[in-house]
């Protein structure tokens, strides 16, 4: 009865989730009786904006009780200021996401509302993935982000890019995903619990090495590596990311790139990582798992840019650039301290940022111009100078060059490594990396500004996708006026 | 004003870039960026004139102002939760580069009056790249610095790439990356600094007192020494010293003039300058340790320069390897610190600091008269190469007789190329003879080798005039008319600083030493 009580007053913390629900219910329900493509966008959007509200909610009223965190449904779900600074990340960028998609030609507008339904879907998904603290529902918030991802890579059916795509995204993932469930039933062997509370508690206390804590971790982050990108699991992503409809691509370079993160970065500061109250410092306890991820992170950078440099499509250009940037986010778990990981989170927004601004840029012009190569690109900067100076300051903050907010998000990660005294190599890899970038992100700009003879009849660009990319691309210089504020919210995040 | 001075200064011409966004949305007439970019220019050249009536030489930073005020500087904190202050100020390391940034600002603005592609583009680009020179010279938080430092390298990449010559695109690129490479190693210098030096700020003024103290080995090596390293591989690439010039001569070639002004003038003098404003002060032991190395490479870019030089048939390429050549002096100087004898360490020093200044304005003016030569005869060969796409020309002179057809323009490139070789009486004479002397009580041999640079110089500086004014009349010579009242203003002032600061130098010397002073003693404290 007391399990029944707890699940019902639980429902009250859930009011942003509920109101996802409501959305992809009503977006179902309509899209039979209806076909005017414009109400699911309408309503997408107030869906979305509703949920952001509920979640300001709820941030305010648990400032206002005191409680930094409260368990939901018998402690498998959690909601502290730590999912619900995600959740708003999420919810911003998919709101961008679907200001991009108006009025897109690579997204008919037949099937508006099974896309936005789809990205509903996915983004409640996330939603499940910040907050889980069981594995059994970290294996079903994964799965709900990535079934709708696969139909979502396919979602332009006459093309065969789209379909290999979403066929590789599959067997990809369904491979991953089977593999971290394997290494989920170890634990639950070892550890007799499923809650990452019981777990972290199981792997302070076993006293000698066992190969079998390492391996089942290990098969784990198979999972966390897919969903995150990080090497050798990155495989999927060029060709899913050149397959996939531009806005669609966007889309999973950010929010569920994203969730990875905020799963991750939970599951191992709870299972394998040990506070210590008196200096309030955190240890990692038993493996080793920082070593192993700084090692990952610095294979994952270089693999990224070395890659991009022999690229010519520009979306498979951003689709390494994205695998770099994981590894420098990765960086910051080379370091197990509090600070870190508030760095590696300032550096997730500004990534999400600047990548949604320069995908913004890519899916205007490729809708207007269907230009894919980094040649057809050449001297478009002469007839879009304004959207394409954006572009450029976009490619700056990814380069990491100040002063753009993506120099100070790579500052950050420099500074926890260093600040830890350790990792030296893997500061130099980054930094050598950070030079090999700068190569690839400026020869978008030289395409763009330094060579001349676009062909086609310049056309006017869509407001509302524009006004997105000025948004987010201007935010990397303006986001000097919010730095500090920004910074303190992440470090209140975990007080 | 005496607080928001600099300020205005390094970010003036932002007001100016946003005045012609205003003008484009507007879409007005070309001509109207230029007018607002030589507007900006010359308001900041006026107050640099102010500054100057006003500056106090003997003026000491001090790293608290709430303590100890000083004049003009500001210090507000900035980003609490790292440390990072907004702070700048004036000392006399910074002041002449500081005027020399004003001056050579509105000169290049004037000298690019012709420009017609992109017009909007390009002086916007210029105006930033002025922002961040400004701030290189001004900033005193370190941070800070390096923000600045980075913000010129983006319209740099684009003046070259967009306006400049055949090969502009690899420059630009080449550019691009090499002084990346080089400011990477510098950031990550200036973390080690902030966390190693236990002081946790990026003050310059106070990490002078706390980064002497750093402890502990990394890899077998003293850490202060691999920070030392690190910022040297920054600072060194963009002065640029051997083995890292490579990205020179091509950047030079390849930019439009004033870039070419711009880029030997004043970005090669923040190479030295952080040397002298961050290394120095802030590790005066690896600064004694290297200095024979420094020594070394000095010569070996005096040397190697000039040399170079010699076989270039590009006149423009001879003079950016004239420029590799003329920084060596300023390290020969810069290295003469270590120097037992005080009077030696202070010539050396103050010698280095107004080399930066007079190689400055000396190249300056070389770059313009080379730009003025080309925008007639559209080419610069001294000497045709033998692979000349014109067989006929190809292993010819490229011109000669030039002085008959422009005689005031002969003129001014012989007072140029001579106070590029050191004449006596000419403002480059008085520092390179200061930073030998300094060279000389620190490290006899070397610096005789490197003495003999002068006579590389000259060589190849006078058999330039000679083949190109003197002869007979060649072919590209024929229809060149002389200079136009516009071209002879913006070299006046390049002139008067020339010869007036070659026959009386004290104002220059005046207004560095000092700041010198104060450095050499924070060095020396620490053999």
């Amino acid at each position: 009865m007391t399990n029944f009580l707890d699940n019902i007053s639980s429902l009250y913390y859930f009011q942003a989730e509920f109101v996802l629900c409501f959305g992809i219910l009503l977006l179902l329900i309509l899209s039979v009786y209806d076909k005017s493509p414009d109400q699911p966008f309408y309503i997408t959007i107030s869906v979305l904006c509703l949920s952001l509200v509920a979640t300001f909610l709820l941030i305010f009223d648990q400032m206002n009780l005191g409680a930094g965190f409260k368990f939901l449904f018998l402690g498998s779900i959690v909601i502290d200021f730590y999912a619900n600074f995600f959740k708003v990340i999420f919810l911003l960028s998919v709101l961008a996401i679907i200001l991009l998609t108006y009025n897109n030609r690579e997204v008919s507008k037949e099937d508006w509302s099974e896309y936005y339904c789809l990205i509903l879907i996915s983004t409640l998904g996330m939603f499940l993935m910040s907050s889980s603290l069981n594995l059994l529902m970290i294996y079903l918030a994964i799965e709900m982000v990535s079934i709708p991802s696969y139909m979502l890579a396919g979602f332009n059916h006459d093309d065969k890019g789209s379909n290999e795509a979403s066929m590789k995204y599959v067997l990809y993932g369904s491979f991953a995903s089977g593999l971290m469930l394997f290494g989920m039933s170890w634990i639950y062997g070892q550890a007799g619990s499923l809650y990452l509370n019981d777990i972290g508690m199981y792997m302070m206390n076993i006293a000698q090495f066992e190969f079998t804590s390492l391996l089942s971790f290990l098969m784990l982050f198979a999972g966390f590596g897919y969903k995150i990108s990080s090497a050798p699991f990155h495989y999927w992503v060029p060709d899913v990311y050149e397959g996939a409809p531009s806005p669609i691509t966007a889309f999973f370079a950010v929010a569920p790139k994203l969730a990875g993160f905020a799963l991750l970065i939970r599951f191992l500061y709870t299972t394998m990582a040990q506070l210590n109250l008196s200096t309030y410092t955190v240890e990692t306890i038993y493996v080793d798992w920082n070593l192993i991820l700084a090692v990952l992170s610095a294979i994952t950078m270089t693999i990224g840019n070395i890659l991009a440099i022999r690229q010519s499509d520009v979306k498979r250009v951003l689709a390494y650039s994205s695998i770099s940037h994981v590894g420098f986010i990765m960086m910051g778990f080379a370091v197990v301290s509090f600070s870190a990981v508030s760095h590696m989170l300032f550096y997730m927004v500004m990534y999400s940022f600047m990548t949604l601004g320069a995908f913004g840029v890519l899916i205007l012009l490729k809708d207007k111009y269907s230009i894919n190569s980094v040649d057809e690109w050449n001297g478009v900067g002469y007839l879009h100078p304004i959207v394409c100076s954006l572009m450029v300051l976009n490619l700056l903050s990814l380069a990491g060059l100040p002063p753009t907010s993506g120099f100070v998000a790579k500052f950050y990660i420099f500074a926890s490594i260093i600040e830890s005294k350790s990792f030296y190599w893997l500061a130099v890899v980054a930094i050598l990396n950070t030079v090999v970038a700068l190569y690839y992100y400026f020869n978008i700009a030289r395409a763009m500004f330094l060579e001349t003879g676009f062909e086609h009849k310049i056309k006017k660009l869509d407001v509302l996708p524009v006004s997105v990319v000025v948004v987010t691309s201007i935010q990397g210089i303006l986001f000097y006026f919010y730095w500090s504020g920004l910074y303190n919210v992440i470090q209140r995040l975990f007080s | 004003m005496e607080t928001s001075i600099l300020s205005i200064l390094i970010f003036f011409p932002l007001v100016g870039i946003l005045g012609m966004f205003i003008a484009y949305m507007l879409k007005q007439d070309d001509i109207i960026y230029k007018y607002i970019a030589l507007f900006t220019t010359s308001v900041q050249l006026l107050l640099t004139a102010w500054l100057y009536m006003n500056f106090d030489p003997a003026v000491q930073l001090s790293a608290d102002l709430l303590a100890e005020p000083v004049k003009f500087a500001v210090q507000v904190p900035w980003i609490d939760n790292f440390n990072i202050e907004y702070f700048v100020g004036i000392d006399g390391l910074s002041a002449p580069l500081v005027l020399l940034t004003a001056l050579l600002m509105f000169i290049c603005i004037v000298a690019s009056w012709n420009i017609s592609k992109h017009v909007f583009a390009y002086f916007a680009l210029f105006l930033l790249l002025n922002t961040g020179m400004m701030g290189v010279f001004l900033s005193l938080d370190f941070f800070l610095f390096y923000i600045f430092w980075e913000v010129m390298l983006l319209p740099m990449y684009f003046l070259i790439g967009i306006w400049g010559g055949p090969q502009r695109k690899y420059a630009a690129i080449k550019f691009f990356l090499y002084t990346l490479f080089g400011s990477v190693f510098l950031l990550l210098g200036m973390i080690s600094l902030y966390y190693y030096s236990g002081m946790e700020t990026f003050n310059l003024i106070s990490l002078i007192s706390a980064a002497p103290s750093i402890t502990g080995s990394l890899w077998g090596f003293e850490v202060k020494y691999l920070i030392w390293i690190a910022l040297f591989i920054g600072f060194a690439i963009k002065v640029p010293i051997f083995p890292f010039h490579t990205w020179l001569p091509l950047a030079h070639v390849e930019a439009p003039t004033s870039i070419s002004v711009i880029l030997a003038g004043v970005l090669l003098k923040m190479g030295t300058y952080g040397l002298l404003r961050i290394s120095y002060p802030l590790l005066p032991g690896e600064v004694i340790a290297f200095s024979y190395t420094l020594a070394i490479l000095a010569v070996i870019n005096i040397i190697w320069g000039a040399t170079n030089a010699i076989a270039q048939r590009d006149l423009k390429k001879m003079v950016a390897y004239s420029s590799v050549s003329h920084m060596g002096y300023v390290l020969l100087g810069m290295a003469a610190i270590v120097s037992s004898s005080p009077a030696g360490a202070q010539a050396g020093m103050n010698g280095a600091v107004m080399q930066m200044f007079n190689h400055g304005v000396i190249t300056a003016m070389l770059f313009l008269l080379v730009g003025m030569l080309y925008d007639r005869a559209h080419h610069r060969w001294i000497v045709f190469p033998d692979d000349y796409e014109d067989a006929d020309k190809a292993g010819k002179m490229g011109f000669g007789g030039v002085a008959n057809k422009m005689p005031v323009f002969s003129a001014f490139v012989m007072i140029a190329f001579f106070a590029g070789l050191g004449l006596p009486g000419l403002s480059g004479f008085i520092s390179e003879a200061f930073c030998f002397i300094g060279g000389f009580t620190a490290f006899k041999l070397i610096t005789v080798i490197g003495t003999f640079g002068i006579l590389l110089n000259a060589v190849y500086f006078l058999r330039a005039y000679q083949r190109i004014f003197w002869g007979d009349e060649g072919e590209s010579s024929k229809d060149l008319t002389d200079i136009s009242k516009r071209e002879i203003s913006i070299l006046i002032p390049l002139l008067i600083l020339v010869i007036g600061l070659g026959v009386y130098p004290s104002p220059l010397i005046q207004m560095v030493e000092p700041t010198v002073q104060t450095i050499i003693d924070i060095v020396q404290s620490a053999i």
